[in-house]
């Protein structure tokens, strides 16, 4: 199927001579006008944009030259089912127009308003694209000018640049092999120097010998083959330049933060490591594979806003350099990456004077570039180990007021989520990963104290004893809270979690980052009543042992209420001697019904939360420590389930394998 | 109740995966705790829905508004089998023929097709149609096919086409083998690997009988899949 596409679409583009492109003008805009109008079915759209040279009347036909950008009601949030729907819809249409642009590899096509209102920034293309005019309004009600203010900005600017490089390495070598991908990219690259200001350099860059290219017929150019690796370097060379240039002619403003480490970070700026593959084998096959040096740099941040986190802030960073033959040795990496790391794992990799972030995904690789303006701590990190760094004036400014709003933003949301959890409108189970959530946490306050403090802090048990210096009154809380990450970490052998921790968390970030100087939490430990809810008919030995297990929980049972469906044993006398050990209440219900029994329960229950489990089941010590904790996560927690592990038998059968291998979640 | 219908099928990282309309989770009785207030909400246990009480509780809190539910680490019960083939029989059965009820409570109309997986037990293909005069939904499998192609080689043997009739058979050991993995995966000898699988075929068939014939009763049509091997908590 890929064959004959990639057939038609050589069609096609050698076609591209009137009368034929006036028929494939009709089937753009046909297919154009199939996807908005299967879009606007979608309530969650509040506008659609399209841009790209279609728009401009430049378009090459045969090649993806329409790029549309959704923009989301604020009714909605990436919480909900919708956008992805409409993600989907959009797949779907795309499957008979593949000219529409792929939307896998770009999620600045979705823009939300309910975010950009509460303060998370626009993302810079879009900003880009809007102040020049280049966005073409298809559908909906008009985006909302006072959002997007102000001239162009370098760091719009650079971060287009950054787009392209990350092109070159994302697109597949189908595009990259061919010399029209160059011409484009250079053709933006020429745009994007012209729009800075730096005419002279624009000028130099269209008479330069080897990019003669770009003068040619585009047709020409699909034919022709490219030499990626030179034209890569090429590419590096030039926007060196570009920033060389920026650099002469910007205010540029010293940031010095004071660092606090406490040396266990193994901080070996610039030493080239000997990865073997007992430390990690991931790395270790990279290093083999594409013949590349590694070493680390201390846990840093990545620019002045709580944007990106993709190192954990304990460990230190494994840098890969790259220096010679620097497209093949890119690619071999993302290729090694792909096959041998762990999904979400990060590296940052550096390219002669470039530095990236790389991060694997479930089916690529994510490229984050990092420009020396926006990113320019970790550019000083590197080079020099210095932890003052120079920004441009307008991108330090710039930089601030993203963070103090994000920061807003995020006080917000932790808000919102303080006692409730949103829910999905699909059936679904919640679970989020804690592991995520608190090292997003411990990230935010990191950044959130080098704006406040202007120190940045790089280990978890040092930045909580500096919180706790801050927030005396928060101190208990804070170091339940290092307790717990670090064993989410592996830091630490388990200890019981305090109960509360979820909530708290949440009520002392939003406070924290709306600045308020006093912090009022819950209590991190808190008590529900529980009671457990026992069905039980004709099962006295399995009763006993079930009882047996439920006097050994950690967090004590506030009643056990048995319901005896009709037993005719001695489930009674069982009962009777458990009532010194545990605060049964017992109740007889003749009738054989489980479901009138669970009702019976819930009647007589005394507590709020009620456990229920078997009398053929025999509980963990942690159960009801786990279910007070679940509950604890938010007001609108109706259930809390967990796993059920096999208790194999005496003498096991085969049927006790079978339901050891297929009915219980371990064994 | 402790089959996952379709739940188990299910990675439950948030908003990252495709949620599907008879997506329904549930967690057994055997682990299953619940906040008084919700449990009055959603109008307590039903006293029809015998034997799938847990089921039904869930799936009404999945189509409340307000209600969400969470799985906790950390949260584990420990279970026993049954002693005797002939209750194991009798609990399978019992699953498979109260489990249309929840699903006919729903008051969901449509036609809910699923192509499961049987190496990742995920959806690899679905069809959802919304506007159907009833409820069918199917979960889709290689056991299914499997059963499909030995049908047809009855058939085929019986009018006498020996070819056709071995070609199918052929087709349906593929089949089986892809459906066997799980118990492939169990570590066991190849003689008790043999007992597993034989047990495990029992339950499916005994339990997916149940299941088609009890939510017929209620004017469904419910072809669940076959049992597969639960996801344990460090997998999740």
């Amino acid at each position: 199927m890929r064959r004959i596409m990639n057939f038609l679409q050589k069609v096609i583009i050698l076609l591209n001579f009137k009368p034929f492109t006036y028929f494939f003008k009709a089937i753009y805009a046909f297919g154009l006008k199939q996807l908005i109008h299967n879009l606007k079915n979608h309530p969650a759209v509040h506008s659609i944009y399209g841009c790209g040279s279609f728009f401009d009347g430049e378009c090459l036909y045969g090649l993806s030259d329409i790029d549309l950008i959704l923009v989301i009601d604020e009714s909605y949030t990436r919480a909900d089912e919708d956008p992805y729907r409409m993600t989907e819809t959009y797949n779907w249409v795309r499957r008979f127009f593949p000219f529409l642009g792929n939307w896998s590899e770009k999620a600045e096509n979705l823009i939300f308003l309910s975010e950009v209102r509460s303060g998370f920034p626009i993302p810079e293309s879009f900003r880009l694209r809007w102040k020049q005019g280049r966005l073409f309004h298809l559908y909906g009600k008009p985006f909302p000018k006072e959002l997007v203010t102000g001239p162009v900005s370098l760091s719009e600017v650079v971060t287009e640049m950054d787009t392209l490089l990350r092109m070159t390495i994302t697109k597949g070598e189908v595009h990259t092999s061919n010399l029209l991908f160059w011409k484009r990219i250079f053709s933006k690259l020429i745009d994007l120097t012209d729009t800075l200001g730096l005419t002279e350099l624009a000028e130099q860059m269209r008479s330069n010998e080897k990019l003669a290219f770009l003068k040619n017929h585009e047709i020409l150019l699909f034919i022709r083959k490219s030499q990626p690796e030179e034209l890569f370097q090429i590419l590096l060379d030039l926007i060196q330049k570009i920033f060389n240039s920026i650099q002469k002619n910007m205010d540029f403003i010293r940031v010095t933060y004071a660092v606090s480490d406490n040396g266990q970070d193994g901080a070996l700026t610039g030493e080239v490591l000997k990865v073997d593959m007992k430390q990690s084998k991931a790395l270790a096959q990279i290093c083999k594979a594409a013949e590349v040096d590694v070493s680390t740099l201390p846990s840093s941040l990545f620019g002045i806003t709580p944007r990106l986190n993709y190192f954990p802030m304990d460990k230190p960073i494994m840098m890969v350099s790259i220096k010679e033959r620097p497209y093949e040795r890119v690619r071999t990496v993302v290729k090694s990456l792909l096959k041998y790391c762990k999904e979400s794992e990060s590296l940052l990799i550096r390219i002669q004077e470039f530095h990236f972030i790389f991060n694997k995904q479930q089916t690529y690789v994510e490229v984050v570039p990092l420009n020396p303006f926006v990113f320019a701590n970790i550019h000083a990190q590197i080079s020099n180990g210095s932890e003052s760094f120079e920004m441009p004036v307008s991108v330090y400014q710039e930089q601030k007021a993203t963070s103090d709003r994000m920061f807003l933003a995020l006080a917000a949301l932790y808000r919102k989520n303080e006692n409730w959890i949103k829910k999905m409108p699909y059936p679904c189970l919640y679970l989020e990963d804690d592991q995520i959530a608190y090292r997003d946490a411990f990230h935010r306050m990191r950044v959130f104290l080098l704006h406040s403090d202007g120190v940045d802090i790089r280990s978890p048990s040092l930045l909580i004893s500096f919180l706790g210096h801050k927030y005396p009154l928060c101190e208990p809380f804070l170091n339940a809270l290092l307790d717990y990450y670090l064993h989410l970490t592996g830091q630490s052998t388990q200890k019981r979690v305090a109960n509360n921790l979820y909530r708290c968390l949440h009520q002392f970030m939003a406070q924290m980052l709306s600045g308020l100087p006093q912090i009022s939490l819950d209590n991190h430990w808190k008590r529900l009543g529980i009671t457990v809810g026992i069905i039980t008919r004709d099962r006295s030995k399995d009763l006993k042992e079930m009882l047996s297990s439920l006097t050994n929980q950690i967090r004590a049972a506030d009643e056990v209420l048995i319901v005896d469906n009709g037993s005719t044993d001695q489930t009674r006398k069982v009962v009777a001697s458990f009532e010194n050990k545990l605060p049964i209440s017992y109740h007889f219900l003749p009738e054989a019904s489980i479901p009138r029994a669970r009702n019976l329960v819930l009647e007589k229950a005394k507590n709020e939360i009620i456990a229920f489990t078997d009398d053929d089941c025999m509980v963990d010590p942690g159960w009801l420590d786990a279910v007070e904790r679940g509950f604890l996560r938010a007001d609108n927690i109706g259930i809390v389930g967990g796993w059920v592990k096999h208790e194999p038998a005496l003498k096991p059968s085969m049927i006790d394998a079978y339901y050891s291998f297929f009915h219980h979640n371990t064994t | 109740m402790i089959i996952q219908l379709p739940s188990n099928l299910f990675d439950s990282s948030f908003g990252r995966i495709k949620h599907y309309k008879m997506g329904f989770f549930h967690f057994s009785n055997n682990n299953l705790s619940i906040r008084k207030a919700c449990a009055e909400d959603l109008g307590r246990y039903d006293p029809q829905a015998s034997k799938s009480e847990d089921v039904d509780i869930c799936f009404r809190l999945a189509q409340s508004k307000d209600w969400v539910a969470v799985r906790e680490k950390g949260n584990f019960v420990r279970h026993k089998a049954r002693k005797s083939f002939p209750a194991f029989i009798k609990q399978m059965w019992g699953w498979g023929y109260h489990v249309g009820y929840p699903y006919a409570k729903t008051g969901i109309r449509g036609l809910y097709l699923y192509w499961i997986n049987s190496h990742h037990h995920r959806i690899t293909f679905d069809l959802e149609l919304e506007s159907f005069p009833f409820l069918a939904c199917i979960f889709f499998t290689d056991f299914h096919v499997a059963h499909l192609l030995l049908g047809f080689t009855l058939f085929f043997a019986l009018i006498g086409q020996f070819f056709l009739s071995a070609f199918t058979l052929a087709l349906s050991a593929l089949f089986i083998w892809r459906h066997l993995q799980d118990d492939r995966k169990a570590g066991l000898s190849l003689w008790k690997k043999f007992q597993l699988s034989f047990v495990h075929y029992i339950a499916n068939v005994v339990f997916m009988t149940g299941a088609v014939l009890g939510a017929l009763k209620h004017g469904v049509l419910l072809i669940p899949s076959p049992i597969f091997r639960p996801k344990g908590p460090e997998e999740v």
